[in-house]
């Protein structure tokens, strides 16, 4: 009898222990706990808000079924988003190369600051736009950093490349963006 | 406002903005007099949020029980795609084939004489003798030395003939 999932809040590599061993709940609880990254990580790269729902099933449901080749180097988060990162490149090629980064449709401003709310909206397709146009490594080095906090190490690891590389990618992606805001 | 210094606070803006750090005085003072590296503060501050209005709209339940609903149905299905039930499914087909066609190198008429009577039987009446006491014999195999006993018509006496020939005649 393999690992089962128990009581308290246990790690992604118990989860995914537990599934491996038939546990259903372990997957409940690993999409529960990491929807909302790959939801944020999907739409920041690039997806749009109208696809961004199917592209987060197909990343769960590939590593789901390449869940043995996860062997805990990465954080299970940082390799679920390099799975989202792989599905979004294939649908951008199935598009033949255009990426498409929508401008959401905003609703009028009704609040106190309409102004500052739509230049905020407008600075966040802007960077959207120029995310979708960095090199791939760029883009997923930077949004790990960003979005999800996580060290050049923990990038490293999640992308197959070193610290000093990714610090890089971040470093470069940083600065075509900031040419993007001015 | 030195170059190292915009680097230092380049490398710790993301820790900053995710609110795992904070700025010391020094880096507030640079911060406020570098527009640089205001920008990138900015930079890093929407683009930490970029997708949280999506991402609150989600329902993660629902995502788990689509996920794992697909999960449990890919699992009724996929061991039928995986090679050793192919395997097994060949091999199936060809005991299938087998059994409704019969073993292989049943061919032989001697195995089955019952069939090959069936063609020969129409065509009875323009056999010779000898070739009619062939088949006669091929109705039962198993007793070939005793069709083979039967003395042919040259062999006959001259009255067995004529018993015989009265027999055929009527």
């Amino acid at each position: 009898m393999g690992p089962q999932l128990e009581s308290g809040s246990p790690s992604d590599a118990e989860l995914a222990a537990a599934y491996r061993a038939g546990d259903e709940r372990a997957a409940t609880e690993l999409v529960t706990r990491h929807t909302r990254a790959v939801v944020r990580f999907l739409y920041g790269a690039g997806a749009s808000e109208a696809e961004v729902d199917d592209l987060t099933q197909e990343a769960f449901i590939k590593a789901f079924r390449k869940l043995d080749s996860w062997r805990g180097d990465a954080a299970f988060r940082s390799w679920l988003l390099t799975i989202a990162g792989n599905i979004l490149k294939d649908e951008f090629r199935k598009r033949k190369g255009r990426r498409m980064v929508a401008l959401e449709d905003r609703e009028l401003p009704d609040r106190a600051d309409p102004h500052g709310e739509l230049a905020a909206g407008e600075a966040e397709d802007r960077i959207r736009e120029g995310l979708s146009q960095l090199p791939r490594l760029q883009r997923e080095v930077f949004l790990l950093r960003v979005q999800q906090g996580a060290d050049y190490s923990e990038i490293a690891r999640a992308l197959d490349t070193t610290p000093g590389a990714a610090r890089v990618h971040y470093h470069h992606a940083v600065k075509r963006l900031k040419e993007r805001l001015l | 406002m030195t170059v190292e210094q915009c680097n230092v606070l380049s490398d710790r803006i993301p820790d900053v903005a995710s609110g795992s750090a904070q700025w010391s005085t020094e880096e507030q003072d640079h911060l406020a007099s570098c527009r640089e590296c205001a920008l990138e503060w900015q930079l890093v501050q929407r683009a930490g949020v970029l997708g949280d209005r999506i991402a609150a709209a989600v329902d993660p339940e629902a995502m788990a029980a689509t996920v794992v609903g697909r999960l449990q149905r890919e699992e009724r299905v996929l061991p039928f795609r995986r090679p050793g039930w192919w395997a097994a499914g060949l091999v199936a087909a060809a005991a299938a084939i087998v059994l409704l066609l019969g073993p292989f190198g049943d061919s032989d008429p001697a195995a089955d004489p019952a069939a090959d009577v069936v063609w020969l039987v129409p065509e009875l009446d323009s056999l010779e003798t000898t070739e009619l006491m062939s088949v006669l014999a091929s109705f039962d195999p198993a007793t070939p030395d005793e069709v083979l006993m039967v003395p042919f018509i040259d062999d006959l006496e001259d009255q067995e003939l004529e018993q015989v020939l009265q027999a055929w005649e009527g």
